[in-house]
């Protein structure tokens, strides 16, 4: 690769790390009463395995009681007990030869997410009481005149100032969980005041108005997170390693924390107190997460301008995660000094191998994070990855293994589930043919690469492409398959993968300003200015933010309340909400159902049955998609060995997709 | 879709100590030409790290 100083140690404190690629704490979940189940122990390991010089263990709540109870699966350092199943951890990870830190933090405002509605008398613990937690929705399920509601029920919760005697407590709630760590076998421990964490809303002037010496200015707001640190050193000395996590900017403006913040009273102070290294982050769960996990839309490495910037004001190493997916990237930005470790998280869940391809020297075989935030949708809560279907199945899929009798295996449709069919199934040492009908591999997924908001998807399916040809499976393309061919071909396996067609199922489709998705993004068709995209499908809104940037008049009609949350998750869907429907002048008609497309537009009505008339030069249809199934229909009894994937089973994802082809590919 | 250098904005970070573009690429797709950053189509990946890194904002995705 050229750059070698990225595979150079770094010394941080007293431990040294063969290298400066690590993993980011993650929080995984996958813990049942705060210790971690078998599950968590076989991600951890994969983790150990990726070749990382050291694995973060996401955050363990420090706290016993309900104030530290964050979600029923989370992982706990909160008591002595909790030592045995954090021991397993530590090993897991250091029997690959990587350094294990454990991280540790207070939720704070979050404890709210689960318990306290049922629990008004304990509320969570806060710097101050005015900013309720905005926790994930709750949806109700009601029926109410012969139809079917969903309501969410999720309230603000409310949170209480804690007193001094509790601000002491806290100090040491995370002495002693600095204590259980070690004693658990880790080498270093991450002191998360980040993301969502107690300590924190204290260092923000967002969250902290108290009165006492404990807020009001930045020396004041400071006291808690130094006076944790101090404490922390007392009891365990100078030699044991310390980072500290902190919010370079919290994407609150000036309202929070922002850099030249964190530059001049947050890194100093921390640096004084004794920590050994400052690991970046970025955001706040309940108002900026698309700050903490940075989606597809903005640049790869994004924070390396913080780091840069922090390492001009501290001797201390400079950890900083944020899409650093780019091995080239990553191995630059250390080379030119921009960051002295990288933190991957979601890097390591698309490619748990990424850190050994390039120790390797092959940077093209890294499967990169697409940042997609799929691992962030309600569908991926568990930190399942939409290009990796392996990522939190260790335990669930079958492996792939050598296939006992190499067969053939015919799969049609070349999209990301034919490809990673055609891939799993050739590693194993079938004898595979995929066929496509396009002159190029890609499918479906074409359309979302070609759109600039979602570029990003190119990368995944230019990896596919390269496993493909390197594996040698055999590509024929502008191959429409048919029965006829599949009897000619006679392979005594069959994978269809044959896809989706946009649906159509809009009264006035067959209107002639009706234009399709692909052929406006994928096949450069011109349309006039005035745009009406009618929406339906998840992505209809990245659509119309297309079309703007194309300088079209958009507006978007949807039936539902507001966009896609659970399947563009929060992390795209908030940046879409906050800012970019204004300033791309995308006009969005929520609620909003289609009566008819016209000859000049589009006839709607709101929920209150008021009708108007939309003029459009061109009516885009992102209604959804319907599969293509009729391969898949006249195949059965026909072959007898036959598997239907992804979207011609069922239109979803590409998630769904890729995991379909993964589960054939390792069952045949 | 590389990145495209505006050549009436980029002045080739005249009076700083190197072309941050250039310096910061993974790619090795940026060279200075007749004093301006250009790009080569054929090497940019579209990671954005000159976007990030460009003191006047000089360059776009195309």
């Amino acid at each position: 690769m050229g750059m070698e100083k990225v595979f150079t140690p770094i010394d941080i404190g007293t431990m040294t790390l063969k290298h400066r690629v690590v993993m980011a704490p993650t929080i995984h979940e996958m813990c049942y009463g705060g210790h971690p189940t078998e599950a968590y122990l076989a991600i951890t390991d994969t983790y150990a395995r990726s070749g990382v010089s050291m694995v973060c263990v996401g955050g363990a709540t420090i706290d016993p009681g309900p104030t530290g109870d964050v979600f029923p699966n989370a992982l706990s350092i909160a008591s002595d007990e909790c030592i045995f199943g954090l021991q397993r951890l530590a090993e897991v990870i250091k029997a690959q030869e990587a350094k294990a830190c454990q991280q540790v933090y207070h939720p704070g405002r979050a404890a709210a997410r689960y318990w306290a509605q049922s629990n008004p008398e304990m509320l969570p613990w806060g710097a101050s009481a005015n900013v309720p937690f905005m926790a994930a929705p709750k949806w109700e399920i009601t029926k109410k005149d012969g139809k079917w509601h969903a309501v969410n029920v999720m309230p603000p919760a409310p949170v209480r100032e804690i007193s001094t005697a509790e601000i002491e407590q806290l100090v040491r709630m995370h002495v002693l969980a600095v204590l259980r760590a070690r004693k658990a076998g880790f080498d270093a421990v991450n002191i998360h005041f980040a993301n969502v964490t107690l300590v924190m809303d204290f260092i923000s002037p967002y969250t902290n108005v108290r009165t006492d010496g404990y807020g009001g200015g930045w020396e004041n707001r400071m006291r808690l997170p130094c006076e944790i640190i101090q404490a922390t050193r007392a009891a365990v000395g100078k030699e044991y390693p310390l980072i500290v996590r902190i919010a370079a900017d919290q994407g609150l403006g000036e309202a929070g924390i922002q850099l030249q913040d964190t530059l001049r009273y947050v890194v100093p102070r921390l640096e004084e107190a004794g920590v050994d290294a400052i690991d970046l982050s970025a955001g706040v769960l309940d108002h900026t997460p698309h700050k903490i996990i940075p989606p597809m839309y903005d640049a790869r490495g994004c924070y390396l301008n913080h780091s840069e910037a922090v390492k001009k004001v501290t001797k201390l190493p400079v950890i900083v995660a944020g899409r650093l997916c780019d091995p080239r990237m990553i191995a630059k930005a250390v080379e030119n000094g921009r960051c002295d470790v990288a933190a991957l998280s979601r890097p390591l869940m698309a490619d748990p191998l990424m850190p050994k391809k390039m120790i390797a020297g092959k940077p093209d075989d890294v499967r990169m994070c697409v940042a997609c935030g799929y691992c962030m949708s309600e569908a991926g809560w568990t930190k399942y990855c939409a290009i990796n279907a392996e990522s939190a199945r260790e335990t669930s899929l079958p492996k792939v293994e050598p296939a006992e009798n190499p067969r053939k295996v015919l799969v049609v449709g070349g999209g990301p589930g034919g490809m990673e069919a055609a891939r799993v199934l050739r590693e194993r040492g079938h004898d595979v043919t995929l066929c496509e009908k396009e002159a190029q591999l890609g499918g479906t997924l074409r359309i979302a690469a070609a759109a600039p908001l979602t570029r990003e998807w190119r990368t995944f399916t230019r990896w596919h492409m390269q496993q493909i040809e390197k594996l040698e499976v055999k590509v024929r393309l502008g191959t429409e398959v048919t029965k006829e061919l599949v009897e000619e071909l006679a392979p005594d396996a069959v994978v269809i993968a044959t896809g989706s067609v946009p649906s159509r199922d809009v009264p006035g489709a067959d209107q002639p300003i009706v234009v399709l998705e692909e052929e406006v993004l994928l096949k450069g068709a011109v349309i006039g200015k005035k745009v009406v995209v009618i929406g339906g499908a998840f992505w209809d809104v990245e659509t119309a933010i297309n079309l703007a940037d194309q300088g079209k008049e958009v507006t978007l009609v949807r039936e539902a309340e507001s966009i896609s949350m659970d399947r563009l998750s929060p992390i795209r869907a908030l940046p879409i909400l906050f800012g970019m429907l204004q300033s791309k002048h995308v006009k969005p008609l929520f609620s909003t159902k289609v009566v008819a497309i016209e000859k000049n537009g589009v006839r709607v009505a709101d929920n209150a049955g008021n009708a108007s008339f939309l003029e459009a030069d061109a009516v885009v249809l992102s209604t959804g998609r319907i599969p293509n199934r009729k391969l898949l229909d006249e195949l059965r009894g026909v072959v007898a060995d036959l598997h239907g994937i992804g979207d011609c089973v069922k239109p979803r994802c590409v998630a769904d997709a890729v995991y379909g082809g993964r589960l054939v590919g390792a069952r045949i | 879709m590389p990145a495209v250098v505006n050549k009436d904005i980029c002045n080739g970070c005249a009076g700083l100590e190197r072309q941050e573009c250039i310096y910061n690429c993974p790619y090795e797709a940026i060279v200075l030409v007749d004093g301006k950053a250009v790009v080569d189509k054929d090497k940019c990946d579209e990671c954005k790290i000159c976007i990030e890194v460009c003191p006047v904002m000089a360059i776009v995705l195309e």
